[in-house]
């Protein structure tokens, strides 16, 4: 089977912005590709063109193998789509919600759904709109993952959660839904990280990279390097070393191409009077942060 | 369908102040309707006439907008809807929560005086299309909009905008007599298949923006949009042309310029309706005219005038050429007379079958004749003998002939004649019987009147 979402050179514009540019990314079978990026990037516009939400400028996206443009109802019966700004039917109550919804999905499974209910304690008697922001969530969760979907697209689902509500939500997704195929946009990257098999990091409308998270987490590197006298910058500054700042005679930079023997051979180059050298490894957060940052000062430039 | 009714048992659920309201209101204009056909009834509050379309266009928004077509959150488009069952679902609401409960009432106070249903299906079915017409602006409106304030407000704008329609149909309609047919025969139906193809192509595609452009583009058509004849629809078929292939309506500038009683602002044609066949009396277009509104003798009709002589009645306006060539379409309705009945003078009424109930009613001071029709346009429909002297129907129409017939679920059309009344407008004492003729539309002829030079001016009312 091919890939559960392909896209290639996806683009949307509103007007004169360009929210998402020839944007080309693969969501493996089975991973959870997780969709990183700073406010505005365009991580919900991808999104809702994966959906056919919106209609794309230019470039095409498949998903489950079907043109995005195309998907009809029995494609969306094998999706779980959740947003944090989902607008929802604010007066039906969570238990008629939830069967309302059944009759539209063959595969729905009582068992499942009462299962979910149980695990996020959902009021079956209250309207939705009388919910909490975190207990709405976990509604369209629970209504998303009950008939089993191969599918899920989460969109900043952690969005406004207390640490306890994201906890629960996202162990009951890796629970629930254990070999679906996953696609979260979240800023939420310290729960990412624990998690995510794949990650793609879109800046400007343009995905930067993407990548499975070991190979992201071995390629980042903080470099601190210590002199004995503050030291010059070299003339030639290689083009993966990001955001250097010097402390008194401490240098520190990030080498977003890192390979152990390259980089001390480049380091060896350019610092020939280096003191000490070390490798610290990056969280997904700091990464994501110098990341951006460099993305800011780029554009400042 | 399964998915379709699945919605609407939601929608319905849903929506059950509105249905509540609306079958409320349905039920007491049933009523009133029911009274209204009562001699010296008043016609329905104004007021109560503008709750029934309000009331409609919030039910028909909120059931529409439980799946909002307009925007990118709602939580059905990720869902495994299917378009054609959603739209199902909405037109099965309506149809169910509006349609049915009009044709219920209608039915129920067409029973209750005396009209059997059955014998009234085709204009039934067409009262069902004309509400299908007034629905569809709605319809089309919520399926464009997201909430339900967006909703009153695209209310308020259309309020506003037909509120200038005097003004604007008179403009729109004096240019159209003198633009092709097609176009004017297309007018009516336009604003409502244009609005519901844009709502369905709405729920097809989600095109808001675009549809919502087109939309917009639709509205200076609205003054246009007059709702069908009812006599084309609930007439007897037309028993075949051939008899009437002579009629033609042609201008005889030889009879003069003077009509008597001429309005200023109108223009006044002498016509001669040649090929008439014996037996055949009346030639006056259904309604009053083919774009007739609330005139009644609409902005131009054929009709008999004193003296015998058809004449033509334009209104001036100030697109129509001052002088030149003048090509002005027009219907006829040709009637057949039945045969007559006198009408006994205890004040019962009397049932003519295939046309109504007719009766005289005697008062102290006044004695009425009063003819009433279901589903039918009374005033052309009958004539009265009384005293050796024969008078058409149409000039004597109670004030309910010309109530709307939407909002309000009019069934029935009365008209009658005062026959004696005392003062310095009696006829004195009704010592004959009264011999009542109904008359059976027998064919709507269209017909174009073709003038190759006149200068209008000749013909133009004046003021008295």
């Amino acid at each position: 089977m091919s890939n559960p979402i392909a896209t290639h050179n996806l683009s949307k514009a509103f007007r004169s912005t360009e929210a998402v540019r020839a944007l080309t990314l693969e969501v493996p079978e089975g991973g959870i590709y997780a969709l990183i990026g700073p406010n505005g990037a365009g991580k919900t516009t991808t999104i809702k063109l994966l959906m056919n939400i919106l209609r794309a400028s230019a470039g095409s996206a498949e998903v489950l193998g079907v043109d995005s443009r195309r998907l009809s109802p029995r494609e969306f019966a094998r999706i779980g789509y959740v947003s944090e700004n989902q607008e929802m039917p604010e007066w039906m109550t969570v238990d008629y919600f939830l069967a309302y919804l059944k009759p539209f999905y063959p595969t729905w499974d009582d068992a499942l759904a009462a299962g979910l209910v149980r695990q996020f304690e959902l009021p079956l008697d209250r309207k939705l709109r009388h919910l909490s922001r975190g207990m709405r969530m976990k509604a369209a969760l629970a209504s998303s993952l009950a008939y089993r979907p191969e599918l899920v697209v989460l969109d900043e689902p952690f969005t406004g959660l207390d640490a306890l509500v994201r906890d629960e939500f996202t162990r009951s997704l890796l629970e629930r839904a254990e070999g679906t195929t996953i696609l979260i946009a979240s800023h939420d990257l310290a729960d990412i990280e624990n998690f995510a098999s794949h990650v793609g990091y879109i800046e400007e409308g343009r995905l930067r990279f993407s990548e499975e998270m070991g190979t992201l987490a071995g390629r980042f590197r903080q470099v601190e390097i210590a002199f004995d006298a503050p030291p010059p910058l070299p003339a030639h500054w290689p083009a993966g070393w990001m955001r250097p700042e010097t402390s008194g005679a401490v240098l520190r930079f990030i080498d977003s191409r890192f390979d152990a023997e390259r980089t001390a051979a480049e380091l060896g180059r350019a610092f020939p009077g280096a003191r000490n050298v070390e490798f610290h490894a990056m969280t997904l957060r700091e990464i994501f942060v110098a990341l951006a940052l460099a993305g800011r000062q780029a554009k400042a430039a | 369908m399964r998915q379709a009714i699945h919605i609407f048992c939601k929608d319905a659920r849903h929506c059950r102040p509105y249905i509540a309201v609306v079958l409320a209101l349905t039920a007491m204009s049933a009523w009133l309707a029911y009274r209204q056909v009562l001699p010296g009834a008043h016609n329905v509050e104004p007021l109560f006439l503008s709750l029934i379309p309000l009331a409609w266009w919030l039910t028909i928004g909120a059931a529409v907008q439980a799946e909002s077509l307009a925007g990118d959150r709602q939580f059905w488009v990720t869902r495994p809807y299917s378009w054609k069952s959603l739209l199902a679902a909405k037109l099965l609401f309506a149809a169910a929560f509006i349609g049915l409960p009009v044709l219920l009432s209608d039915c129920l106070t067409l029973l209750a005086n005396g009209f059997n249903p059955l014998t009234l299906i085709p204009g039934l079915l067409l009262r069902q299309a004309w509400l299908a017409g007034v629905l569809g602006l709605p319809f089309a409106v919520a399926a464009l909009t997201r909430t339900i304030r967006d909703l009153v407000l695209a209310g308020l704008v259309f309020l506003i905008f037909f509120s200038l329609e005097g003004i604007l149909a008179g403009l729109h309609l004096s240019r159209m007599a003198t633009e092709p047919a097609w176009i004017r025969d297309g007018a009516p139906w336009l604003l409502p298949v244009a609005g519901l193809s844009l709502a369905v192509w709405q729920f097809a595609r989600r095109r808001t923006t675009l549809i919502r452009v087109l939309a917009l583009a639709l509205a200076p058509w609205a003054p246009v949009w007059t709702l069908p004849s009812l006599a084309r629809f609930t007439g007897p078929p037309v028993p075949g042309e051939a008899r009437f292939r002579n009629i033609a309506v042609q201008f005889d500038p030889s009879r003069g310029h003077a009509f008597p009683g001429a309005r200023g602002g109108w223009y006044y044609l002498p016509v001669t309706i040649a090929g008439w066949p014996n037996g055949l009396v009346a030639c006056q277009p259904p309604g009053g005219g083919r774009f007739a509104k609330d005139s009644p003798g609409g902005l131009y009709c054929v009709t008999p005038g004193p003296g015998g002589g058809a004449w033509l009645v334009l209104y001036a306006s100030p697109w129509l050429p001052a002088e030149g060539g003048l090509s002005l379409p027009m219907d006829l309705a040709v009637y057949e007379q039945q045969d007559s009945v006198t009408l006994p003078s205890d004040g019962g009424w009397v049932r003519i079958p295939g046309f109504g109930d007719v009766r005289v009613l005697e008062k102290r001071d006044w004695t009425v004749l009063i003819a009433r029709t279901a589903l039918k346009p009374a005033g052309p429909e009958w004539s009265f003998r009384l005293g050796g002297q024969t008078e058409d129907g149409w000039w004597h129409s109670l004030p309910s002939d010309t109530a709307p017939d939407f909002p309000t679920p009019l069934v029935f059309r009365t008209s009658g004649v005062c026959l004696k009344e005392s003062g310095p407008y009696s006829r004195g004492s009704l010592q004959h019987p009264v011999l009542f003729t109904p008359r059976r539309l027998a064919a709507v002829l269209h017909r174009e009147l073709k003038i190759a030079h006149i200068k209008l001016a000749d013909y133009q009312g004046h003021k008295p």
